[in-house]
């Protein structure tokens, strides 16, 4: 039992060691902090881009500023952990934040090595991403729940892990570029359809070309409302008044919302709606002190976007807080 | 823990070890077999095994509480609307005495928030009168009448067109899933035999003693039976010549939301009951949620329907559940689920001893206040065997009547109050750490699927749905199974979570 939390103080605490939350941290040493703390809940730093690796059938699709060949996530990465390793930054992984306490600037989190700390700081930046859509969010997907029934980035989760992908008939609700970039991820399964409630695609045409040199994936979109069908695993998807459309794997892809949870508990403002937190100018919070970044933001953006992002936030903190 | 019964599992296509196989036929002779591993059924094998008697709990899914157990809204009733006289207001309103304290033995989560009916009209205003005296009829005497003004104050996320209100004070809520686990556990510890994935499709006499013959082909031998299959339990009865009676799957939907909304209010929020309709209820949930539902559709028996949300179904319901408490409109939801309650047109709590054969007892019709009755129900059927059968029931000394501390779940306590093993968080949602997930594969009824580690612990239930946490805890369930990742069901052979392994290996 350990009835009172360690205590930490920092000048400023980064949540979230993705793109975006790596940039603030090097924002901030940049801008001359010496103390910034560093959390990410998984073991390894880097969040998305981490997962796509140059294994076997990995499709390297991040891009870098003025280069014209696409990377993979973890080449995108190398460079910005190797400025955080000569950095004084503290970083600490599986390190879950569990609540924030914006008024008293605290942070109750739950660490993996040391248990239950409370970390105090003179600012925190918010850096916790975005994540896909779950059926009941999107609305459009009723029926059963058997299984069978994942999410894209689960795809990116066994690819990195070397297990196999599934090669039969897969539908992947969504049609944004996460959807998309799923579709080539998936390209030697039999089939892939990718399925969505409304008429025109999520995604632009840039990506649109960018994904056609590798996809054959066939389009169900339109489909209003649709049932999930099957008892123990998912056998198709029926749209209202249509045929179904059979399958032994539905992925809900892309359709990104902010994972802005942590920030609505603790008492700062979030739009309803969209879930994005409210911001004023230079990505202040509604309460002195608090900042956020990157996919948390909303939207799409990609890992070097949100990386200048971080980077931004984190040097317009960095003045802010001093030396 | 000194476990003294066994679990083994009927699971065809080699995903899990030979240990936990059942093999062959079992040559001891039962004294009771009970088939229906739900609430009824785990919490009557609990009552059972206390005593010196051979207990066997067979159960088709491959987890305890897999039926209507599952799917509920969680209430435990104090049966004050109960029909007064019947045997359900009589089950109800006992069991509502002990459930705080059945619940602390059997650490299973409770908590006495009250319910408040408010009435919307001038019609259901002047029912509250009626509803109060029923409810003193049935014994429930601390009800209190409430003019606009209280309901509010109450309740102040109440439809502001409120006319009035009536506070139950012990309408409480409970973990629905923890009752069936933790009277399994008990039962299994005490002695019990527990087989799953164990479909009984014969049934033969052998003089006073009952042969129980499964899918798979494996037999049982027992003296009584006891028929608590609940929706499959029209079949079975119809293996022995029960008396004829109709079951069909009442649908229940219901929409989850987040734990941003739970504030909004503090008790069960009812409507007043009409001659039309029981109507929606607003319900907070002791994982810190928020409930909407449940819709009333009778379905054809067998309808795979049954467990299928649509999209009328729950907007009909949330603009009732929206007319008792405004707000829900803006409110996010985090899933919708269905259950399917047992609904029996001849009437609710039918038992039948010696149903057919000499023997046999037959519960049917119990519905959704079963996860309130159960405890009472048990002991009700406990001596309704001694009577009517000639069960011997003597106390087993050795028998314990309590779970030890530890199995309270992880997530009823704040996580840097469990302790410092496995600190590691997995699920961020709902905070659940590693030691509390291989916890839960170590206990006496370790689940073998993933929606068991789900009811068990809570992973994959928060408002991510699994987005982050999901192969994670495949990954460490594999592990403790020793099986690949691939081979990881959601609720037993048949149901991978991906199409992988279904394809090398399916049809």
């Amino acid at each position: 039992m350990a009835p009172e939390p360690r205590q930490l103080r920092v000048a400023v605490a980064v949540v979230g060691a993705g793109p975006a939350g790596i940039g603030a941290a090097l924002g901030l040493v940049k801008a001359g902090v010496r103390d910034v703390l560093l959390l990410e809940r998984q073991a390894e730093l880097g969040g998305l881009p981490a997962l796509c690796r140059d294994v076997p059938g990995a499709l390297a699709s991040f891009q870098r500023r003025g280069r014209a060949r696409p990377v993979h996530g973890t080449q995108l990465l190398k460079p910005w952990l190797r400025a955080l390793q000569r950095s004084r930054v503290q970083v600490r992984t599986r390190c879950q934040v569990l609540e924030i306490q914006p008024r008293s600037m605290s942070l109750t989190v739950m660490s993996a090595r040391e248990g239950w700390v409370r970390i105090q700081a003179r600012a925190v930046i918010l850096a916790c991403g975005a994540r896909e859509r779950t059926r009941a969010e999107r609305g459009w997907l009723h029926g059963g729940r058997p299984a069978g029934v994942g999410f894209s980035r689960h795809l990116l989760q066994l690819q990195a892990d070397g297990r196999p992908l599934p090669g039969g008939r897969v539908i992947l609700a969504g049609s944004d570029e996460v959807a998309r970039a799923s579709a080539v991820r998936l390209r030697r399964a039999e089939q892939v359809v990718l399925a969505d409630e409304v008429q025109r695609p999520r995604c632009g045409w840039a990506a649109r070309v960018f994904f056609r040199r590798w996809g054959k994936a066939d389009w169900r979109l339109g489909l209003g409302t649709a049932q999930v069908e099957g008892t123990d695993v998912v056998q198709g998807l029926r749209p209202e008044g249509a045929a179904e459309i059979p399958c032994d794997q539905l992925l809900l892809a892309g359709d990104l919302v902010p994972c802005s949870e942590l920030a609505s508990l603790g008492g700062l403002e979030v739009e309803p709606a969209s879930r994005e937190p409210v911001v004023s100018a230079g990505h202040r919070l509604s309460m002195q002190g608090w900042y956020v970044t990157g996919n948390l933001l909303g939207g799409a953006e990609a890992a070097e976007h949100c990386h200048r992002d971080g980077l931004g936030v984190g040097r317009e903190v960095g003045r802010s807080v001093g030396r | 823990m000194d476990v003294r019964g066994s679990l083994r599992y009927v699971w065809p296509g080699g995903g899990l070890e030979e240990a936990l196989q059942l093999r062959g036929d079992d040559e001891r002779v039962y004294d009771v077999a009970v088939v229906g591993a739900g609430v009824v059924g785990c919490a009557l094998a609990c009552e059972l095994a206390r005593h010196r008697l051979r207990v066997l709990l067979l159960e088709r899914a491959f987890d305890v509480g897999e039926g209507s157990s599952k799917g509920n809204s969680a209430i435990v009733h104090t049966g004050f609307d109960a029909t007064p006289g019947s045997l359900e207001a009589d089950l109800v309103t006992r069991a509502a005495g002990i459930w705080p304290q059945r619940a602390q033995k059997l650490k299973i989560p409770f908590q006495q928030t009250g319910a408040l009916l408010a009435a919307l009209d001038e019609e259901q205003l002047g029912l509250l009168e009626g509803i109060r005296a029923k409810a003193l009829e049935n014994g429930v005497d601390d009800l209190q009448l409430l003019s606009r003004q209280q309901a509010l104050q109450a309740e102040p996320a109440l439809a502001p067109g409120v006319r009035g209100g009536l506070l139950v004070p012990r309408e409480s809520i409970t973990d629905p899933f923890a009752v069936s686990i933790a009277c399994a556990e008990l039962a299994l510890v005490n002695g019990a035999q527990i087989v799953l994935g164990a479909e009984v499709t014969g049934l033969e006499r052998d003089g006073a003693e009952k042969l129980l013959r499964l899918r798979s082909g494996q037999r049982f031998r027992t003296r009584l039976l006891v028929n608590a299959a609940g929706l499959g339990g029209r079949t079975l009865a119809d293996l022995h010549g029960g008396a004829p009676f109709d079951i069909n799957p009442r649908r229940g939907q219901f929409l989850v939301f987040d734990q941003s909304s739970r504030s909004l209010v503090r008790r069960i929020l009812l409507p007043v009951p009409t001659p039309r309709s029981k109507g929606v209820l607003c319900i907070p949930t002791i994982f810190g949620n928020l409930l909407a539902g449940p819709t009333a559709e009778d379905l054809p028996l067998g309808s795979p329907e049954a467990t299928r949300t649509t999209r009328e179904g729950l907007q009909r319901m949330l603009d009732q559940a929206q007319r008792l408490c405004p707000a829900l409109a803006r409110q996010p939801v985090i899933a919708a689920y269905a259950g399917a309650r047992c609904h029996s047109p001849q009437g609710s709590y039918q038992l039948r001893y010696d149903d057919g054969w000499p023997g046999v007892l037959t519960v049917a019709g119990i519905r959704s206040t079963g996860l309130t009755s159960c405890f009472a129900l048990a002991e009700h059927i406990a001596r309704g065997l001694q009577r009517h059968s000639g069960l011997r029931l003597e106390p087993d000394p050795q028998a314990l009547d309590e779970r030890p501390e530890q199995a309270w779940p992880g997530w009823h306590r704040r996580p840097w109050e469990r302790g410092a093993e496995g600190l590691e968080v997995i699920c961020g949602c709902e905070g659940i750490t590693r030691g509390e997930i291989l916890r839960a594969l170590r206990a006496p009824l370790a689940p073998r699927t993933l929606d068991g580690l789900k009811r068990r612990t809570r992973v994959l239930t928060g408002r991510c749905q699994g987005f982050g946490c999901a192969v994670a805890v495949a990954r460490i369930a594999a592990r403790r199974w020793g099986i690949p990742l691939e081979r990881v069901t959601l609720r037993g052979p048949g149901s991978e979570l991906f199409a992988t392994q279904r394809r090398t290996h399916g049809p």
